[in-house]
């Protein structure tokens, strides 16, 4: 009996996938209560900084590095521009989020043409668990997502900077009183939450196919986990990856995909409409 | 009490472990003007939540005028039972004119199909005029709300209230912002419309209270600390201690 | 110091800008080609997808990012309708299917079709609003849940292959016909125009009633509507499986004029497509959505051959502006401008 260990191993690696995107959207969705229509964008963006360092002959490791910091600056000069303007504004925020996000679609068709890239898989051949084998690359997968989980978690909770962010989270104008430059925390929220991004770009990129418009897809599964988990925590994400992964792939094996994904977000609406702060959260008074 | 209009029996708000209200029972005269006073999150604000149907509560049951309203849904409780509210601080519609302020908040008409059909008629512009002039605010009835005062912001929502034909009206901090003449000038629009409607007031303003009660409630953590007129209240020296000495 | 509501006082402007548009669509066809007539004709039931948008976004403040939803239903219903009215469809032969599907049995009676392709949509609306608009989810949520339901429905367009003619649409849809007689292009023409104006008149005649300003109430303090005794869901329901018959009505029309249908007319990328028509002419007074739709299917028919594909960026470009320079839209703010007022209303804060 391998199917057990089999769907159990190929359930984690997807839901690394899927908690790899939907970090940076924790990040700016749930802390800094802006929805990012250019989430996706920034993964694309991402992935194409990794093809391009790794064309120029650099290490996968430093190209998904330089992909995290490119994004995070790019993502910072951003929230400098725009965001900035339309904080507790949602309507303008998604109007300009949008606009952002088909600027960098249009400006990456512009650069490398709609032609698809292909990034070679940095690590080859497989691993084998008993009589199993499995890509070696899906540990990869599954590593870099733990490592980010846990980053995160201690930026956020051991550090002075997480501090600030959740202080500002919790009361804007109390934290500005209390000497803390908030401008400076948004734009760097804004930034790592950017940079979270296009690291899951570059780690997912030799898993995919890399090309202008592969954003979008993203987008919504990022929303989707991030609604489930209850939007500003990251073990809820990281177990609503689990879960929507888990009954993604299951839903598949009865049904088409597409029928799965609807199930999905019946599912997601009904969590929305009964727990609205997710399912992993307390309840909040 | 042979003429109760409003009835709580054991009411009781649970905010996960914290009783914002706790156990409180309060009957309430027809015509009667009640105030409600207390410390800052004495659970005044909770109280008239739970009366209104914002706050679900979790024992208890609250009888209005005969009818049972406990967790019955805000709009049927304001439509159907006819108790109005006006929120802490101006709670308007703050792009549109005073006059349609009032017309919206004007009583009947409030389902889908009525309220597209809905004529407007000599009878409901004269009630809003008279209700202008209550609250003094005839020669600005096509004024923006966001263009008023804050004291006249919190007029237009007393209006609303009145336009709301309530037979209980509960103002909640209805003086908040307002300036010693503003406040006097309240005080004396909530003698002014009492006639027919019971009236509960939550106030911090102690004048304003000596103006306006007849019977005077305390509350203190989500219980009733004391009930009386306001002279037995200001001689209570369970109140004094807890109260007024602040 | 006396001051009039904008709204009473815009009345006039409004009504000329409108008087103006209509006198333009009335004559345009005779100052220009077939041709251009047939492509006028497909933007006039944009311009009803435009008004359904802003009686949800711009009255009441429900930001649906799933607005192409009814629209794509209604317009797929309606050549699916037109196809099998007609026999077999040659997408459906091409997978073997030798007589009209069950499911499609109905559609085949064009009047039923019609009533379908309106009926489905707001049905589909009935029940997501029911769950999502009952102030219990915010509306952040209420706009992604509705882009899902918009990006689902792609998904599920392109992959039922078999019913939906898949990436290629459904095709050979005939322009409508009226007492057996298929319409000319410019009989269309007049034909979409008129139903368009029928139903600008229906929502200007809804707006300016109580209803209307429960809605501008709900936009504006949504809490507050229920405590004066307004079930506010209801009329969030209503608006909504109201504006979904528009964008229905608006997706049948477009379907019969352009004579196919693809996947993308269910698309996200619609849904937001015409939240930008109307933040570029301004929401909340149907006049903007109209010439915002106008304006910007006419520059992108025009500019399109010209720059390509980079004209997505220029959409982009162009909303930027908006939110930063004009927030209440080109009609918007036309519509409130008055010398030396700005700076009052902003003293009185």
């Amino acid at each position: 009996m391998a199917i057990l260990p089999i769907q159990l191993m190929n359930g984690l690696f997807a839901a690394s996938v899927l908690l790899l995107v939907s970090i940076g959207m924790v990040v700016i969705f749930g802390n800094m209560n802006v929805v990012n229509l250019a989430h996706g964008e920034f993964i694309m963006a991402g992935a194409y900084t990794a093809w391009g360092l790794c064309e120029l002959g650099l290490p996968f490791s430093l190209s998904v590095i330089g992909a995290f910091a490119l994004t995070a600056i790019l993502g910072a000069l951003c929230e400098r521009l725009v965001i900035k303007r339309f904080y507790a504004r949602l309507e303008e925020t998604l109007l300009a989020t949008y606009a952002i996000s088909v600027i960098m679609t249009q400006i990456a068709r512009l650069l490398f043409s709609s032609m698809k890239k292909l990034v070679p898989l940095p690590v080859s051949g497989g691993l084998s668990i008993g009589s199993l084998v499995f890509p070696a690359y899906n540990f990869v997968v599954i590593a870099v997502a733990v490592f980010v989980v846990l980053f995160v978690c201690v930026l956020f909770y051991k550090t002075g900077l997480g501090k600030k962010i959740r202080a500002i989270r919790q009361n804007r104008q109390m934290a500005q009183c209390l000497g803390i430059n908030t401008a400076v925390t948004d734009t760097i929220s804004f930034g790592l939450g950017c940079g979270l991004a296009g690291l899951a770009g570059a780690i997912i990129a030799p898993l995919k196919i890399v090309y202008p418009a592969m954003g979008s897809a993203y987008l919504m599964d990022s929303f989707s986990t991030v609604v489930v988990g209850g939007v500003d925590s990251f073990v809820g994400t990281a177990m609503a990856s689990g879960l929507i992964s888990e009954s993604t792939s299951v839903l598949g094996g009865f049904m088409s995909e597409i029928y799965a994904q609807i199930i999905v977000l019946i599912g997601i609406i009904l969590v929305l409409r009964f727990r609205p702060n997710g399912l992993f959260s307390k309840e909040k008074r | 009490m042979a003429d109760t209009i409003l009835e709580l029996m054991d009411v009781t708000v649970d905010f996960k472990g914290f009783l914002a209200v706790d156990a409180v029972s309060l009957s309430v005269g027809r015509g009667e003007v009640r105030t409600i006073i207390g410390p800052n999150g004495a659970g005044k604000s909770t109280l008239i939540d739970l009366i209104t149907g914002k706050t679900r509560l979790k024992f208890g049951k609250i009888v209005f005028d005969g009818a049972d309203i406990t967790l019955r849904p805000p709009h049927e409780i304001a439509h159907a039972y006819g108790i109005g509210r006006k929120f802490q601080g101006p709670n308007t519609f703050f792009d549109m004119s005073v006059f349609d302020n009032l017309l919206l908040a004007l009583r009947g008409s409030t389902g889908v199909g009525k309220s597209i059909f809905y004529r407007r008629t000599d009878d409901a512009r004269g009630k809003i005029d008279d209700i202008l002039r209550i609250i003094g605010l005839e020669d600005k009835k096509d004024t923006l709300v966001s263009a008023l005062s804050y004291g006249e912001k919190q007029w237009v929502e007393i209006g609303m209230v009145l336009a709301q034909d309530a037979k209980l009206v509960i103002l909640d901090e209805p003086t908040t912002g307002m300036t010693a003449d503003e406040t006097y000038k309240t005080g004396e629009m909530i003698r002014a419309m009492r006639k027919d409607r019971t009236i509960i007031v939550s106030e911090h303003d102690m004048d304003f209270v000596r103006q306006v009660a007849e019977t005077v409630t305390v509350m203190n953590q989500g219980k009733i600390l004391a009930e009386g007129t306001f002279e037995e209240i200001r001689q209570n020296p369970e109140v004094i201690r807890v109260y007024l000495k602040e | 110091m006396k001051k009039l509501s904008p709204r009473l006082k815009n009345i006039p402007r409004r009504a000329t800008m409108n008087a103006l548009l209509l006198v333009f669509i009335l004559i345009y066809p005779l100052t220009t080609g077939l041709y251009q007539i047939d492509t006028m004709a497909k933007v006039i039931p944009l311009m009803i997808f435009a008004l359904s948008a802003d009686l949800l976004w711009g009255y009441t403040g429900i930001m649906s990012l799933g607005q192409a939803v009814p629209f794509g239903i209604g317009a797929y219903i309606a050549a699916i309708s037109n196809n099998v009215s007609a026999g077999i469809p040659s997408y459906m032969r091409t997978y073997g299917i030798t007589e009209v599907p069950a499911v499609f049995r109905p559609l085949t009676n064009p009047y039923l079709g019609t009533a379908f392709a309106i009926l489905i949509p707001c049905l589909l609306s009935f029940m997501i609003g029911r769950l999502l608009l009952t102030g219990k989810v915010r509306g952040v949520f209420v706009s992604l849940i509705t882009m899902a339901l918009s990006n689902v429905l792609m998904l599920a367009v392109n992959n039922a292959q078999r019913f939906t003619g898949g990436s290629n649409g459904v095709n050979n849809v005939s322009r409508p016909s009226l007492f057996g007689h298929i319409l000319s292009i410019t009989e269309n023409y007049y034909f979409v125009a008129l139903i368009a104006a029928l139903l600008f008149a229906v929502c200007a005649a809804l707006t300016s009633t109580k209803f209307g300003k429960v809605l501008g109430a709900i936009r504006v303090n949504e809490n507050r509507v229920a405590f004066i005794g307004y079930n506010v869901t209801s009329y969030k329901v209503f608006v909504y499986v109201f504006s979904s018959a528009l964008a229905a009505i608006a997706g049948i029309l477009y379907a019969r004029t352009c004579g196919m249908v693809s996947p993308s007319l269910t698309g996200l990328r619609l849904s937001i497509l015409v939240i930008i028509w109307i933040a570029v002419g301004g929401r909340g007074n149907l006049t903007g959505a109209l010439f915002g739709c106008l304006l910007l299917n006419g520059m992108e028919r025009i500019m399109a051959g010209i720059i390509g594909d980079a004209w997505e960026f220029v959409i982009g470009i162009i909303l930027l502006l908006i939110v930063f320079c004009v927030p209440d839209g080109l009609i918007g703010t036309l519509l409130t401008a008055r010398p030396g007022l700005k700076k009052k209303e902003a003293a009185n804060g």
